[in-house]
């Protein structure tokens, strides 16, 4: 998996070190706990909002119901209300003002139905024609009501299972009772009137609310006597169940958001260690082979420097035996021949202090796995070939093993790789091909080697220059300063070893350092 | 300059022309005869042509970076072909790496000077390096008159001698033999002719020098 572009960008800047790691999990936990409190927050806010709510609701329809108990009492306690004429008129009149009785029966005091009046037709019923009783469910609080001289509930079911609330209200003379069937739909909003917030809905129910201890309803009594009833208050369902997604997908966001950041982190950063490390492994193979190369340098400039120095030493020299042995008697002559032969010395000798200031380093010398040493030329070696569009093979045989200081070794195959991408650099890219072996080899005299052989597919060396390849100061290249062969040929002969080349019959050239072969330690 | 005992041309071996040149003038310079070649593949090739030369005193001096073989390579091979050459080799470095120089004395150079050296340094190295030729030559030519005159000597004397090397008196050799001590007398005084010793001593000390150079030659 590799971390979106943007992400990159933003950790690339920010995570200078590991601790931007640990940050930005804390980030993360954090985030998630946040959005979880929040979410039990909003469900507390949310709950209490609906027991305000309902408390506020209950008591307006508490008081509007009582208001009805009252208004139909007042009218049942007036002297013609219990007539047949009074009822009639006044319970029509009751019901065009109230829509929530669906009937208003007058009934005497055993019960039985004396008139009634129906808002589907607003017509009387002809109460001979009924001779009613009521059913039992409603009679215990009819009873009640008459005992009791007070308003009294019960509640009725019709043939289609649809719940009825009874008002039983007792008329002042004790004989007649008025029972109005009403209508619960009215003490429930829009037709209750009483202001509710929509995201929530009210159910009448008789009992209180099962699920009461979930915390997601509220159930309140609403205290009518002789009938028990509740009005359930919930939220409605859809409306919080979105809620709890909307919360599920942020905070699954918020953790995907932040473990996509720690990953691309880590990832970056893991990039740019090992970035680091090839860039390291570089710099010190780069300083060590400007170290070789001037200690190289040197020493050619050394040895071309000391064979004229010699030679005119040698000749001043000649001069003066000559001076005497010819019986010249001139002080002046011997002394300024003598002066010459001296100064030729000395600049010898700071020629070879220069150089062996400059080759005065710690060879380590111990015996090396040529396999182990490939290995980590690889990442190096691989990096100028991809630089270079070249296809690089690396092979070596188990157990080889020469000494030597592994740095110088490094050198010479670096330099050997080089020279041969260098080579190829005229090529088409799919054309360059670089090849590193390491092999053991016998030659002719029976002596047991350890041999890298560093083959290209390049334009080979010219035959006029093949004396010159191993020459200081001689290079093919543009910018080449001729010492790269010189001093694998310095190191190969330091370490009793040798450098061998040929031109390939199928182009190309092969470059190969021996060294002696030793047993792996 | 006084007369040197070198019997054979100085053999020198160097590819830098100019350098070439003006060693040759020193050595002429310090009366030294010299013959130069370009390379070692040049000097071996002459000294295969004319192997008498080779117990002539003399030396040789060489570079030691040379095209081709190098100086190091070519003594060797110099000491394998001809296990009796007398020429002592004095190389000549480029750089005086330590290392090189006990490398260079240890595969049996005679002396090794490193470019730029003093010049008069060369003509004293070179009469060393000359004087042990001729003490080569001389105890080759010793191991070679006195394998002559061992292989003069009869069996009896032979068995004689040895038993006189042994410190024997001639009593003590009469009596191991059987013969009369007057017998052995006779044997004694053949023998001390035969191998040109004047005394008993003398006898010793030639076949001291002998077994202590033979296993050399």
């Amino acid at each position: 998996m590799t971390a979106p572009k943007f992400l990159k960008i933003f950790t690339d800047r920010f995570d200078s070190s590991s601790k931007v790691l640990v940050l930005v999990t804390v980030t993360a936990v954090l985030t998630v706990t946040a959005i979880m409190m929040s979410a039990d927050f909003m469900h507390e806010r949310r709950i209490n909002k609906l027991r305000d709510e309902a408390q506020k609701y209950t008591a307006a329809l508490q008081s509007k119901i009582k208001n009805d108990e009252e208004h139909l009492q007042s009218i049942a306690a007036l002297g013609d209300a219990n007539n047949f004429v009074g009822f009639g008129q006044r319970a029509k009149r009751l019901m065009e003002e109230n829509p929530s009785y669906i009937n208003l029966e007058l009934r005497d005091e055993s019960g039985t139905l004396i008139s009634r009046r129906s808002s589907a037709t607003l017509t009387e019923v002809e109460p001979s024609s009924l001779k009613e009783q009521l059913p039992p469910s409603i009679l215990l609080s009819f009873l009640r009501a008459n005992e009791k001289q007070s308003v009294f509930w019960a509640h009725s079911y019709s043939p289609s299972g649809k719940y009825s609330a009874e008002m039983i209200v007792p008329s002042r003379n004790h004989q007649f009772l008025w029972l109005a069937r009403v209508d619960p739909n009215y003490w429930i909003p829009p037709q209750s009137g009483i202001a509710f917030d929509p995201a929530m809905r009210i159910t009448l129910s008789e009992q209180a609310d099962p699920n009461l201890n979930d915390d997601t309803s509220v159930s309140i009594p609403l205290d009518l006597p002789g009938s028990k009833a509740y009005l359930l208050f919930s939220y409605a369902a859809q409306a919080n169940a979105s809620f709890d997604k909307m919360a599920v997908i942020s905070a699954m966001l918020g953790l995907l958001l932040s473990v996509l950041l720690v990953y691309s982190a880590w990832d970056s950063k893991r990039l740019r260690d090992a970035r680091e490390t090839i860039a390291k492994q570089e710099m010190v193979l780069v300083k060590q082979g400007q170290l070789s190369t001037l200690g190289e340098v040197s020493t050619a400039l050394a040895h071309e420097l000391n064979q004229p120095l010699a030679t005119i030493a040698n000749y001043v020299a000649a001069c003066e035996m000559r001076v005497k042995s010819q019986g010249y008697n001139d002080p002046i002559l011997e002394e300024a021949l003598s002066n010459a032969r001296k100064q030729a010395m000395r600049a010898g000798e700071v020629v070879q202090s220069i150089r062996n200031y400059l080759k005065h380093r710690p060879n380590v010398t111990t015996a090396v796995n040529i396999k182990e040493i490939l290995n980590e030329l690889q990442p190096i070696l691989l990096m100028s070939a991809n630089e270079h569009q070249t296809k690089l093979s690396i092979k070596a045989e188990e157990k080889l093993s020469t000494r030597i200081d592994p740095a110088l070794l490094e050198q010479v195959v670096l330099n050997f790789c080089r020279n041969g991408i260098d080579a190829m650099l005229g090529l088409a890219s799919s054309k360059r091909e670089l090849q590193v072996q390491a092999v053991s080899y016998r030659s002719e005299d029976g002596h047991d080697w350890m041999r890298i052989d560093v083959t290209d597919s390049g334009h080979g060396v010219h035959e006029d220059n093949a004396p010159r390849v191993f020459e200081s100061f001689f290079s093919t290249k543009e910018n080449g300063m001729g010492i790269g062969l010189s001093l694998c040929r310095s190191v190969a002969e330091t370490y009793g070893g040798r450098i061998q080349w040929r031109n390939n019959p199928q182009g190309g050239a092969t470059f190969s350092l021996l060294l002696p072969k030793v047993q792996p330690a | 300059m006084s007369a040197h005992t070198q019997q054979h041309p100085i053999q020198l071996i160097e590819d830098d022309a100019a350098l070439a040149q003006s060693l040759l003038m020193l050595l002429s310079a310090s009366n030294f005869t010299c013959v130069h070649y370009k390379s070692a593949e040049d000097f071996l090739a002459s000294v295969n042509a004319n192997p008498q030369a080779l117990s002539l005193p003399t030396c040789v001096i060489s570079d030691i970076r040379l095209p081709g073989m190098t100086g190091i390579d070519m003594m060797s091979r110099l000491k394998k072909n001809h296990p009796t050459c007398v020429w002592p080799v004095i190389l000549i470095t480029g750089h005086a790496d330590v290392a090189m120089a006990v490398d260079a004395m240890h595969m049996g150079a005679f002396d090794f000077l490193s470019k730029p050296f003093d010049p008069f340094l060369l003509p004293q190295k070179l009469k060393a390096a000359i004087e042990k030729s001729q003490l080569l030559k001389e105890g080759q030519d010793f191991v070679q008159a006195y394998q002559h005159r061992l292989a003069s000597l009869s069996e009896q004397e032979r068995k004689i001698f040895g038993m006189i090397l042994d410190n024997q008196t001639s009593r003590e050799i009469a009596e191991t033999l059987g013969n009369s001590t007057r017998t052995i007398e006779v044997h004694r005084a053949s023998i001390f002719k035969k191998m040109d010793a004047a005394s008993i001593l003398d006898l010793a000390k030639h076949h001291e020098r002998y077994t202590l150079i033979q296993p050399q030659v």
